[in-house]
């Protein structure tokens, strides 16, 4: 029989290729949920019909969840709304009575600089409240929670994604391009990567297999990884940069806490000043300053329920570019921690379908022809891409 | 000085709140005098955001006796009958780019406004922007000597949401990216080289809308061939821009920003760059910033005295005939499976 499976995040990286699989094995019936048209295009090119639901609004998800047996969330809302989206998902799947509800979760609850533990998903975490890790584990919670209370549900906890068209992949390039990725010390440091084929196996697998008690579940390459060898693989598709640099642990750590350090008043109040003709309106207007004010203090205090009153339920906002950190590229290479799959290759029966080195040399060929990298026009193209490394703030 | 034009801006999707409607609010030239959309709501929220009141009406024949033009941004598919119904009540048009979605649409609208003698310019805001017009008025008088190639590339992962998700739909839109991104610079490139005699195109589609396009196009010259490339993407980053060489040297151009300069890098002099920016009107000649708000200088200009606008609906039925040509010689990209080990493990 046919089973019906709603992606909830299809039109991002790993939603778009767990669709497209299904499709390819024809043996599924696919919902491929989307927020908005906009970043819907991979998806769309294929003349398929696709779901729209915003996970802020209970009745849009019933309506997709009706008669599916497989629920999948590859959904990436902004941070506050992870934990209020995941319970309005998770309650409709439960209503619903779907059979197997399968959830994304992140090695960043483990937080930036996780313990030795954290080889194994037992490991305690320690994701800093308002990051990404910290959303992603009330998520997580919400998730245990629901399966504990009828909904079978896997957990699978993917560090960060490589594979075509990675924004990850990108973020590196870019930062080679510029030269603002030092290797710490000989770049023997373990890159902990999975690509998108294979963690889209292993939600495939969790259709069917593993404890569904809500757990977490490790899913990665796989194999021992290191910086030097992701900075190698793509060192050929590079083009013109300088040479990559080599900096000292200590350094590299002072270098990243003085990134994570916040701002000082002064800089604060530079910052907000160096913000375009917008804020010296408001600012030069004590009115509308006064109201600024006032909206700022509501929308931070204002109790959610009250504010619905009054705004209705806020939709959630579309996903857009976060402007680059080149320091969280040093930060990823003090992890010097390697999760390990064991949970998943017993439980789930998962065996990584692409090495790294397949992986690797398909995103490459995949960039030449994306990207035209090695093309007749690329000298041309390289201007572009030389002036936007050379102007671009970061 | 001559009473405002009456307007109707016809579909209150994203781009008619966002850059339409605040053009003709900060017009001297013409009056907001109707808002239309089958979803009245939005008419209603842009009219009480802007503390204004036009009529407002879900169907564009309940205002055509109000109203001397019209604005028309609504979806690809719907701008031929839209855009008729108004010429055919004497009402010039800017009707948003593409002008239809196909060539015979296009066409019908163009002969529509010859006969009636109303104007029909089309949307290619992008031509109003400094650097665009800069290049163009320099490659018309040869400034840059003989160009060899050029190539154009624009891609972001996706962005821009409309208000009634038509992207979603090759027939709505007309095509996909080629219509939806690559429209503008194919307006460009035939305003400053002509038609190509030769092109080659590849794009994604798989039935519905392309994501990723690449064409390739050759124009036959007196003195030598020129090739160009276009790249488009709805998935993929791509630095958006212009480059092309030249005996001159290296010209680029950064299509992200409204106020991006025209660069050269010298064939003589290739490690310094020259920055090539349009000279200050003088104060009385000033114009509006805003490409929206120059196109609508432009097509009340037109409106009033008979001259024709920038882009007419002929020059946007070549637009629609090179989309055309483009999807007539279409090959598929090469796609890369989801499933790389499918044949190995089904056996």
């Amino acid at each position: 029989m046919t089973r019906r499976v709603a992606v909830f995040g299809a039109s991002g990286h790993v939603g778009g290729t767990l669709v497209e699989r299904l499709l390819a094995r024809g043996t599924y019936d696919v919902r491929p949920v989307i927020h908005t048209a906009g970043n819907a295009w991979r998806l769309a090119r294929r003349g398929i019909r696709l779901w729209q639901a915003d996970l802020a609004r209970r009745e849009e998800i019933r309506e997709v969840v009706a008669g599916c047996d497989v629920v999948v969330n590859c959904t990436y809302p902004p941070g506050e709304q992870m934990e209020p989206t995941a319970k309005n998902l998770t309650a409709e799947c439960l209503a619903a009575g779907v059979k197997r509800f399968v959830h994304l979760s992140s090695i960043a609850v483990y937080g930036e600089f996780p313990s030795r533990a954290a080889e194994y998903e037992t490991a305690t975490e320690r994701a800093p409240k308002r990051t990404y890790g910290y959303y992603k584990l009330r998520q997580d919670e919400i998730v245990e929670r629901a399966a504990k209370s009828g909904l079978p549900s896997v957990v699978l906890c993917p560090p960060n994604i490589t594979g075509l068209n990675s924004r990850y992949l990108f973020e590196i390039l870019e930062a080679l391009r510029r030269g603002m990725l030092p290797l710490v010390g000989d770049g023997s440091a373990p890159c902990v990567l999975v690509d998108v084929v294979n963690l889209a196996a292993a939600i495939e697998l969790a259709f069917d297999h593993g404890a569904a008690d809500g757990r977490r579940v490790f899913i990665n390459d796989d194999e021992p990884t290191t910086w030097r060898d992701v900075v190698d693989s793509l060192w050929p598709i590079v083009g013109d940069a300088p040479p990559v640099g080599s900096i000292g642990v200590d350094e590299a750590r002072r270098f990243v806490a003085n990134q994570r350090d916040g701002f000082t008043l002064a800089q604060a109040a530079r910052r907000i000043a160096g913000l375009g003709e917008l804020k010296r309106v408001v600012k030069q207007t004590p009115t509308l300053l006064r109201w600024a004010r006032r909206c700022k203090n509501w929308s931070k205090y204002g109790p959610r329920r009250l504010r619905q009153v009054f705004e209705g339920v806020p939709r959630i906002a579309p996903a857009s570019a976060a402007s680059p950190d080149w320091s969280r590229l040093v930060a990823h290479q003090l992890r010097g921690v390697r999760h390990r799959c064991d949970r998943a290759r017993q439980e789930l029966g998962y065996r990584p379908e692409l090495t790294f080195a397949q992986s690797t040399a398909e995103f490459r060929r995949w960039y030449e022809a994306y990207c035209g990298f090695g093309a007749d026009e690329w000298p041309l193209l390289w201007q572009l891409h030389h002036r936007l490394s050379a102007t671009r703030g970061g | 000085m001559s009473e405002p034009l009456r307007i109707a801006v016809i579909g209150a999707g994203k781009i008619a709140e966002g850059s339409h409607v605040p053009a003709v609010l900060a017009s001297p030239d013409v009056r907001l005098a109707a808002l239309v959309d089958p979803e009245i709501e939005r008419c209603r929220r842009i009219a009480a955001r802007h503390g204004i009141d036009p009529k407002i009406a879900a169907d564009v024949r309940e205002v055509l006796g109000h109203i001397d033009a019209a604005i028309i941004a609504t979806p690809n598919h719907t701008h031929h009958a839209v855009a008729l119904a108004c010429i055919e009540a004497g009402v010039h048009c800017l009707i948003e780019k593409p002008l239809a979605a196909t060539v015979a649409g296009g066409e019908a609208i163009a002969a529509a406004a010859e006969r009636q003698r109303v104007v029909a310019a089309v949307g290619y805001s992008s031509r109003f922007i400094d650097a665009v017009e800069l290049l163009g008025d320099l490659i018309a008088k040869d400034y840059f000597g003989t160009i060899h190639r050029f190539a154009y590339q624009f891609g972001t992962r996706g962005g821009w949401n409309p208000a009634s998700s038509y992207i979603l739909d090759r027939k709505s839109i007309g095509g996909g990216v080629t219509v939806v991104v690559g429209t503008h610079f194919i307006d460009w490139m035939l305003a400053w080289f002509g038609f190509p005699d030769e092109v080659a195109f590849a794009d994604d589609s798989l039935g519905g809308p392309e994501a990723n396009a690449h064409a390739t196009l050759r124009f036959a010259r007196r003195d030598a061939p020129l090739v160009g490339t276009m790249r488009l993407s709805k998935t993929v980053p791509l630095p958006p821009g212009f480059v092309m060489e030249t005996d001159r040297g290296i010209v680029s151009f950064e299509d992200k920003s409204i106020a991006a300069d025209v660069v050269l890098r010298p064939s003589d002099a290739r490690d310094c760059e020259m920055i090539l920016r349009k000279s200050p009107a003088p104060v009385a000649a000033s114009r509006p910033t805003g490409n929206f708000a120059r196109q609508l200088v432009d097509f009340v200009a037109a409106c009033r005295t008979g001259s024709p606008p920038r882009v007419s609906a002929r020059q946007g039925v070549e637009s629609l005939r090179l989309i055309d040509a483009l999807y007539s010689v279409r090959t598929p990209l090469p796609e890369f499976a989801p499933l790389p080990r499918l044949e190995e493990a089904s056996a």
